[in-house]
């Protein structure tokens, strides 16, 4: 890379996309690898599909850009990522039925994690699949991708003290729904 | 507030420091606030681990930098990478990626070099006069030509006026095809009617003795210009010599040519975007030596798209068809071949062979084109080239072939 790309704001990697310099694309795979990691996790856990999660992953970051060479002048780069993605997940749930897939119930051993831990994760994101779909989302943009309860609030047009409550809500779901698994974890520890 | 609330709000940092002290005393005598905690710890510590919602899958990565024509990120970029490769080849072809830098950096320093050096040394070369950029050649194949024909070229006097030679010159315009060039070394001497008359016979006798294929046809002979130049050194003709295109082309000094070209390709890329590489994109410098008349032996810098198109295992035994579009840096060895005998006129038709690796794996391309060189120092290329490069993703090997044309010039030292 030519210049520390790494050392520059949101903002100012987002007025270098704007531009036409070989800048911009530097500038853009500064920005996919800080705000990446957040987006896919948010579209893989709130869409529960592994398919239609990837798709829309890249069709947030392609979207994204071409937006903002449009001269978007959003100060929230993290935020308006996840307002695309939000948008691209909302339109895919509505042409889709919400189901839930009885194999993801099984879970099994991986080589590099550690067993329980792997279980426990997977038994998360089956339960995650079963929480309402707005409480999961707050959820998930809280344990996931990272985001303040303003951010939250910003991203899902809700007050803060919404934004809280859903991200509660949702943790008491899950646990609702592994409470079987969580207290054989609690006594084995 | 409930224990579910409060731990919840502890592990948030939302507790206030009050109700941070009261659950720590709480934490030593209450099982059920301990469970909470563990249990809540427990899937804070599982999501934290989630590597696979945290990770982009590799073949998204590269359809968005793809799709955008950006150069995909060092992890994604390139299909050997982790546990494929990695045949001796592709091992040097990654040592020699490495260095393109400094590769590249040295061979321009090199060529810069040269041609200063050429410039101090040789300034004639550079010069605007047509003269000049000719003369050394023609000289020294003259002083041949003037051994074996010109017994009494001592004795040859003066001749000719400065308008003469003008008007001579403006009556050969028409007839560039045939151009004679001979040179005569005079002294300042007043011109008279018998010393032009004396070389107008030696003229005369030089044509008769060249073979007849050098002859120049009675209709366009009294059209041929014969300048005469003065020098201070000598007074003796030394000679004349006809001189035909391709004898030019060939004359160059060192028998170094550079050569840029850039290049349209067509693959079938499935509408994939080639990636773009901003400074150089399917542009190739070569730097070529003359072996002799028909072969030129050199080497070839190229930045190119080519696409890629393979399948491997990703997570969880998930096979996955990649397709990229990647620029790739490729450095090959090449042999040319001019076969003398489809030279025509200015044309100069050749096959080129090459091999060599780039950044992905080993490559081979065939080039059949044409030189065109309306003067020595410089030629126009044009021609159609296919390559053909193996590559190795998770241990399986992968070919992939684009065919495309070539245009671009060439400068000869």
């Amino acid at each position: 890379m030519a210049n520390n790309f790494a050392a520059y704001s949101d903002i100012e990697l987002a007025e270098m996309l704007s531009s036409s310099t070989k800048d911009s694309e530097f500038a853009f795979r500064e920005l996919y690898d800080r705000y990446s990691a957040g987006v896919h996790a948010y579209c893989l856990r709130v869409l529960g599909d592994e398919d239609a999660a990837e798709d829309i992953f890249q069709e947030t970051f392609i979207k994204f850009y071409k937006n903002v060479q449009g001269n978007h002048e959003s100060k929230n780069i993290q935020g308006f990522l996840i307002t695309i993605a939000r948008n691209l997940c909302l339109n895919y749930k509505r042409d889709k039925k919400n189901t839930v897939e009885v194999d993801k119930l099984d879970f099994y051993m991986h080589d590099n994690q550690n067993y329980e831990q792997k279980e426990l994760l997977d038994l998360i994101n089956t339960a995650l699949e079963l929480v309402e779909y707005e409480y999961r989302e707050a959820f998930v943009l809280r344990e996931y991708s990272g985001f303040s309860y303003q951010d939250i609030a910003d991203a899902c047009e809700i007050t803060v003290a919404n934004a809280k409550s859903r991200v509660f809500r949702a943790k008491q779901k899950i646990k609702e729904i592994l409470q079987p698994y969580l207290k054989d974890l609690s006594k084995l520890r | 507030m409930e224990k579910d609330r409060i731990i919840h709000d502890f592990l948030d940092g939302s507790l206030s420091n009050e109700k941070e002290a009261e659950l720590f005393y709480s934490l030593s005598s209450d099982d059920e606030l301990r469970m909470e905690l563990k249990e809540q710890l427990a899937i804070k510590n599982a999501i934290k681990g989630d590597l696979k919602a945290k990770t982009p899958k590799v073949a998204s990565t590269m359809a968005i930098f793809s799709e955008l024509g950006f150069t995909p990120p060092p992890v994604a970029n390139i299909p050997n990478t982790g546990s494929a490769v990695t045949s001796p080849l592709s091992k040097v072809a990654a040592v020699l990626s490495k260095y393109t830098g400094f590769i590249a950096t040295g061979i321009t320093a090199a060529l810069t070099t040269a041609v200063v050096m050429l410039m101090l040394l040789e300034p004639e070369i550079f010069s605007n006069s047509d003269l000049a950029s000719v003369s050394k050649d023609k000289i020294t194949v003259s002083e041949q030509n003037d051994n074996q024909n010109n017994n009494n070229q001592n004795q040859i006097p003066v001749i000719s006026s400065e308008e003469d030679t003008k008007q001579e010159s403006v009556a050969t315009a028409d007839n560039k095809e045939t151009v004679v060039y001979k040179y005569i070394y005079i002294t300042k001497e007043k011109p008279e009617a018998k010393d032009v008359a004396q070389v107008e016979s030696i003229v005369k006798q030089l044509h008769q003795s060249e073979p007849a294929s050098r002859s120049l046809p009675s209709a366009i002979e009294s059209k041929v210009v014969f300048p005469i130049y003065q020098s201070p050194v000598s007074n003796t003709i030394v000679g004349a010599y006809r001189f035909d295109k391709t004898e030019e082309i060939s004359s160059s000094n060192y028998g170094i040519v550079i050569e840029f070209r850039s290049a349209k390709d067509w693959t079938n890329s499935n509408g994939l975007n080639p990636a773009s590489y901003q400074d150089w994109n399917n542009i190739s410098l070569g730097l070529f030596k003359s072996v002799n008349e028909e072969f030129m032996l050199g080497v070839e810098y190229r930045r190119e798209n080519f696409y890629l198109d393979f399948k491997g295992i990703e997570g969880e035994n998930d096979m996955y068809k990649y397709e990229v579009y990647p620029n790739l840096s490729s450095l090959t060895a090449a042999v040319r071949y001019s076969p003398d005998f489809m030279k025509f006129y200015d044309l100069s038709p050749f096959l080129q062979l090459s091999l060599g690796a780039n950044n992905a794996g080993p490559i081979g391309r065939f080039f059949v084109g044409t030189e065109y060189s309306p003067h020595q120092s410089y030629s126009l290329i044009f021609g159609i080239d296919g390559s053909a490069m193996r590559y190795n993703f998770q241990n399986v090997d992968y070919t992939s072939q684009k065919y495309g044309i070539q245009f671009g010039a060439s400068f000869k030292f």
